[in-house]
């Protein structure tokens, strides 16, 4: 028998979104960050990708495997690459998914694994899905280095694996390539494995630095040219006048839209429609959350208790500045919800908090309708009826207010993968 | 040995480490809450060795495939448990609402029947041809709820049965299956079908050693079996002689009786442990959720009887930190009863609450499921820690999860997607008449008069409206003057189900049929979702993934056309020669987005396309239809209603073939009819060769 642990697809999956907030924080993030995705954080999980998919190519290539073993191959090469960065000399902890198998193997077979895609060897129980090819893929497509479907590599990414990585694993080449696509016990402190550490050291070479700045942290290869142009400088802000310590909140957020006043319009214009969309997104959130929590309790006893907590109001709503966003929110999730979106920032803003307590009722209920089901909270004679009461929590004190931030916009990868990149210069 | 320390472990992990690549062929869920939507998008996957796209719709899509495959999944739930952030379903398994008399539909099984691959790589035959099988057997606390299988602390155990040829081993649990399953059946009404159960239940009459252990452990260890209500639990745990020991007995429960503690008093009658400790349950502020009717009887209880409030071990409650530095707990729905001295211990690990209702026998109380299970090799000594002062006490926790809402109309709804016809069953007082409304609370129509007790078709009107209704959501409301209930329309039929996905163009259901592995129809599916643009024409050969789309030739067009169905026809013929009639059926008559009958309406509709295209598409489907009636008699004999559809749609032929650019009076029409009759001759021949 065992306990359950939480489980990992619930942090990917992200919360319920009971205000369906992530498609429109998608819509806005894309126009900023052309290739990223919350969860794309890691550069070697990049490199990963590339050597797999690069010696999928190669085996198809020399005859010892077909199409059907493409993504064989790719999960067998993200095994091997696991235990090398955990094994190799950095000896990595996080940053691996699949780290807690790949140590729970190394350590009962003494370092002989076995490296197939048979779901007892895989590193993650869904490695298929939750693994690098179902996480990863969708964001080096973007940033032109994979083409559609499950075979092979855009030749920006072939040539840069032909000439970064391929030549030091030249005599490996054959044991690599038959540990790929045939199931076999591996050494970890012997070749192969050993070989792929060396090029997986957390430390990049120069060369890596100047091909993973342009093409992830620039999305040089990407197609959207908007956003290309809005990530180089983003990153370049971030570099600039952020550090790695810096909390991702609305006083970040504030401080690089200034700096891209002074110079890049067009970004600027991007992160102030940002700062628009999230001063009325987060707060919705938090009092939405706070709802499910007041089971039974009358709308007038909620709003006065918002008062209490919240004595100088919601700050940052600009009404006029968010009509102007209202088209793009109605493109993404309807016009109904962003009519409901905009009455409930008017209520927010002017701390008519039992009015913003029904529509975030209501916002709540065409979300749900759009999703086939009930919403969760009804408000029957003055008072609320919570049918699910999940994520609820207490109100944030009225001080975070001003900073309060929710959600990600994929400028969270951005800044991650920055950083990477700048402890390695 | 004993471990060191408890190890947590994913739920879906062990279920696909459990399954390690093999084939199902039969689910069984049970649950009290359930969350159709849920189940669909995140524990369906599981029974499958494949990729599932990221894309909820895509993956959808996948798993549409992917059901062909199983021939029965069906999940029992309480009907007055719909998880209240349940999401509607889209794919139409078989979700039986149950609903009893006494107490409440309350155990969390799973059972799935694999096929058994051989040494080298085949399924394991029996003498019958058929594959060997095994059944996993897995009792959990957990509901079919994202909160139950992802976020709350549960408890598992998992156990599997081989078949009798290959494993004479004793099985000391078959005998417990077999009287639970009945126990499942009977809080559905009397004349449902039970396809998945019955299959099971087959499994473990026929292809199960009968042998089973005479007494109830052996070598200082318990035998393993299960407890369903067959009688109280203490006089159950006493007949299984673990009353019989003296132990230490830890108890984690998140219900507890809220008037008196008698279900707890019982226990310890019976066991009469050493010491007990009993875990505090919390509410996510710290404060208690227990009732105070408990609380108060447990300080009445005599003073030998030891009761330590205490706590699991942080590292198995607390989830990742909260920004202001805080651990943010998890809410613990595990039920367990570790009874253990020195270096034994045997655990009661399932669905089984301390309270009344779920100590009672099944025809008095809940219908519960526990595995008792030795767990010696498992860390040794105390596994709560005694609280120093148990928190205040706060709000007791959502009634929701375990017991029923104040007000159900007992009312099915099924409708069957081959008729479509719509259904009712009701089982409860005497009404005059029921509304059923969508999820938008739109009026869909009204039952009147409510009969009683058996399957009513609900008429013509309600069949259509139900019909058009559930292509938008499976959950319905019914109302009874002012009180509203929410309930989950039970679908059959669900080869003919329209497909959610119906914008796919001729030329990418022909490139899905192509596709030589999964991921390349996952490919044009995510094309299709995330750019929502055309998906670029059909390319030679089916080869995806590679830079072919220029340059294509009328031959390259016709080609990839006659190898998307001889591509096809591969597919059928295999499902048909395996036994997944199923997955024939949906492929060739069903109403899914690759089915042969959405393709041929779609070329039918069609109004700009080539003649010569939609003719030659529709003379391959005559070919596939000749081909099948001709080689798979029997697979005709059981789909005659479904192939009676493909046919009214060939019957377009002649129009399409009409509508070929030809010239009355040249040669054209002779060349045509000499090229038809090539075209399904050579079909013969081909056959013949084979």
């Amino acid at each position: 028998m065992f306990f359950t642990k939480e489980d990992d697809r619930a942090k990917i999956q992200g919360s319920r979104d009971p205000l369906g907030v992530q498609p429109i924080w998608s819509y806005f993030g894309r126009r900023l960050v052309a290739n990223l995705t919350t969860v794309t954080t890691s550069i070697r999980g990049f490199t990963t990708l590339l050597l797999g998919r690069y010696l999928a190519e190669k085996a198809i290539e020399e005859r010892r495997a077909t199409d059907r073993d493409s993504l064989g191959i790719f999960l067998r090469t993200e095994q091997l690459c696991a235990y090398a960065r955990h094994t190799g000399p950095d000896k990595v902890e996080g940053d691996i998914r699949g780290i807690e198998r790949v140590k729970a193997f190394v350590e009962e077979n003494n370092g002989k694994v076995i490296i197939d895609d048979a779901p007892s060897c895989m590193i993650l129980s869904d490695q298929k899905t939750y693994g690098l090819w179902g996480l990863y893929s969708g964001a080096a497509r973007l940033s032109g280095l994979l083409p559609a479907g499950p075979v092979g590599l855009l030749s920006l990414g072939r040539e840069f694996v032909n000439s970064e990585y391929w030549p030091r694993l030249q005599n490996v080449e054959k044991e690599l390539l038959k540990n790929v696509t045939k199931r076999g016990i591996v050494n970890v402190l012997g070749d192969p494995v050993q070989s792929l550490g060396k090029i997986l050291r957390r430390r990049l070479t120069a060369t890596e630095i100047a091909f993973y700045s342009e093409y992830l942290r620039d999305a040089a290869g990407a197609q959207d040219r908007h956003a290309v142009q809005n990530q180089a400088t983003l990153s370049r802000l971030i570099r600039e006048h952020l550090d790695p310590e810096t909390l991702l909140d609305r006083k970040a957020f504030v401080e690089l839209w200034r700096r891209a006043k002074d110079v890049d319009l067009a970004l600027a214009e991007d992160l102030g429609r940002i700062l628009v969309v999230e001063s009325v997104l987060a707060p919705a959130g938090v009092v939405f959350d706070f709802l499910q929590t007041q089971n039974h309790q009358k709308v007038g006893d909620i709003a006065r208790r918002l008062d209490e907590e919240w004595p100088n109001g919601i700050p940052n709503i600009s009404l006029p500045d968010l009509s102007n966003q209202l088209p793009q929110m109605a493109e993404t999730s309807g016009a109904k919800i962003s009519e409901i979106i905009k009455a409930c920032a008017e209520a927010m803003g002017g701390q008519d908090y039992g009015n913003a307590v029904s529509l975030l009722i209501k916002w709540n209920e065409a979300i749900m309708e759009k999703r086939g089901t009930g919403p969760w909270i009804l408000e029957k004679s003055g008072r609320l009826d919570v049918r699910y009461r999940g994520e609820g929590r207490e109100l944030p004190e009225a001080e975070a207010l001003p900073d309060l931030w929710r959600n990600s916009y994929f400028i969270d990868a951005l800044f991650t993968i920055t950083w990477q990149l700048e402890d390695d210069q | 040995m004993a471990r060191s320390r408890i190890e947590p472990k994913e739920l879906s992990a062990e279920i696909t480490d459990r399954l390690d690549g093999r084939q199902v062929r039969v689910a069984v869920f049970t649950s009290f809450s359930f969350d159709p939507g849920f189940f669909e998008l995140h524990i369906l996957p599981l029974l499958f060795d494949r990729s599932f796209s990221q894309n909820e719709r895509v993956r959808r899509c996948q798993l549409e495939d992917a059901l062909r495959s199983v021939d029965n999944i069906a999940v029992y739930y309480d009907r007055s448990a719909l998880a209240q952030d349940a999401i509607s379903p889209q794919l139409g398994f078989e979700s039986i609402g149950v609903r009893r008399k006494t107490g409440v539909f309350h155990l969390k099984l799973i059972m799935l029947l694999v096929d058994e691959p051989s040494e080298d790589g085949e399924d394991e035959t029996t003498p019958s041809g058929q594959p060997d099988q095994s059944l996993l057997v897995g009792i959990v606390s957990a509901n079919l709820t994202r909160s139950g299988w992802w976020e709350n602390v549960e408890v598992a155990h998992f156990e599997e049965i081989a078949s009798v040829r290959a494993s004479s081993k004793k099985c000391s649990f078959r005998k417990d299956l077999l009287g639970l399953l009945p126990q499942i059946k009977k809080c559905a009404p009397e004349d449902e079908k039970h396809e998945a159960l019955d299959k099971i239940h087959e499994f473990l009459r026929e292809d199960v050693t009968t042998d089973r252990p005479v007494n109830a452990g052996a070598d200082g260890r318990q035998y393993t079996r299960i407890y369903y209500g067959q009688e109280e639990l203490p006089a159950w745990l006493s007949k299984v002689k673990i009353a019989s020991y003296r132990w230490n007995l830890e108890i984690v429960s998140p219900f507890f009786d809220k008037l008196g503690a008698r279900a707890l008093e019982r226990l310890l009658d019976e066991v009469t442990p050493d010491e007990t400790r009993l875990m505090f349950p919390k509410n996510d502020d710290g404060t208690g959720a227990v009732p105070e009717g408990f609380v108060k009887a447990l300080r009445d209880m005599p003073k030998d009887r030891t009761v330590t409030w205490s706590e699991l071990p942080p590292e198995l409650t607390q989830r990742g930190r909260h920004p202001d530095g805080r651990f943010t707990p998890r809410h613990v729905h595990a039920k367990l009863y570790r009874f253990w001295k020195g270096g034994y211990s045997v655990c009661l690990v399932g669905s089984v609450n301390l309270t009344t209702p779920a100590h009672s026998s099944y025809d008095s109380g809940n219908l519960e499921a526990a595995f008792l299970v030795d767990t010696s090799d498992s860390v040794g000594g105390w596994w709560l820690s005694p609280l120093n002062r148990p928190p205040r006490l706060g709000e007791l926790p959502d009634e929701a999860e375990d017991a029923p809402q104040e007000v159900c109309i007992d009312l099915s709804l099924k409708y069957d997607w081959r008729k479509r016809r719509a259904f009712y069953r009701y089982e409860g007082g005497k009404r005059e008449i029921l509304g059923v409304r969508d999820h938008t609370a739109m009026d869909l129509f009204t039952i009147q008069p409510v009969v009683s007790g058996k399957w009513i078709d609900c008429g013509d009107e309600a069949g259509v409206c139900l019909g058009k209704s559930l292509l938008s959501s499976s959950l319905l409301q019914v109302v009874d003057g002012e009180n509203i209930w929410r309930i989950l329309v039970r679908e059959e039929g669900s080869s003919q189900r329209p497909s959610f996905v119906s914008l796919l163009t001729p030329e990418e259901i022909l490139r899905m049929w192509s596709a030589v592995v999964p991921e390349h129809k996952q490919q044009v599916l995510e094309d299709k979702f995330e750019s929502g643009t055309e998906v670029p024409p059909m390319p030679p050969f089916g080869v995806l993934g590679k830079d072919t789309q220029k340059d294509v030739t009328i031959f390259d067009r016709f080609a990839g056309v006659y190898h998307a169905f001889e591509r096809f026809l591969k597919d059928v013929t295999e499902a048909i020669a395996t036994g997944h009639v199923r997955e024939a059926e949906t492929r060739l008559c069903g109403e899914k987005y690759d089915s042969l009958p959405v393709l041929l309406k779609k070329v039918s509709e069609r109004r700009d396309a080539d003649p010569v295209m939609n003719y030659v598409t529709f003379l391959c489907a005559k070919q596939i239809r000749e081909h099948v009636r001709s080689h798979h008699k029997e697979f005709c004999r059981t789909c005659t209603s479904g192939l009676e559809k493909l046919d009214e749609f060939l019957m377009l032929f002649p129009t399409l073939r009409s509508a070929l650019p030809l010239e009355p009076g040249d040669d054209s029409l002779k060349f045509v009819a000499w090229y038809e009759d090539m075209f399904l001759r050579r079909r013969k021949i081909a056959d013949r060769d084979e």
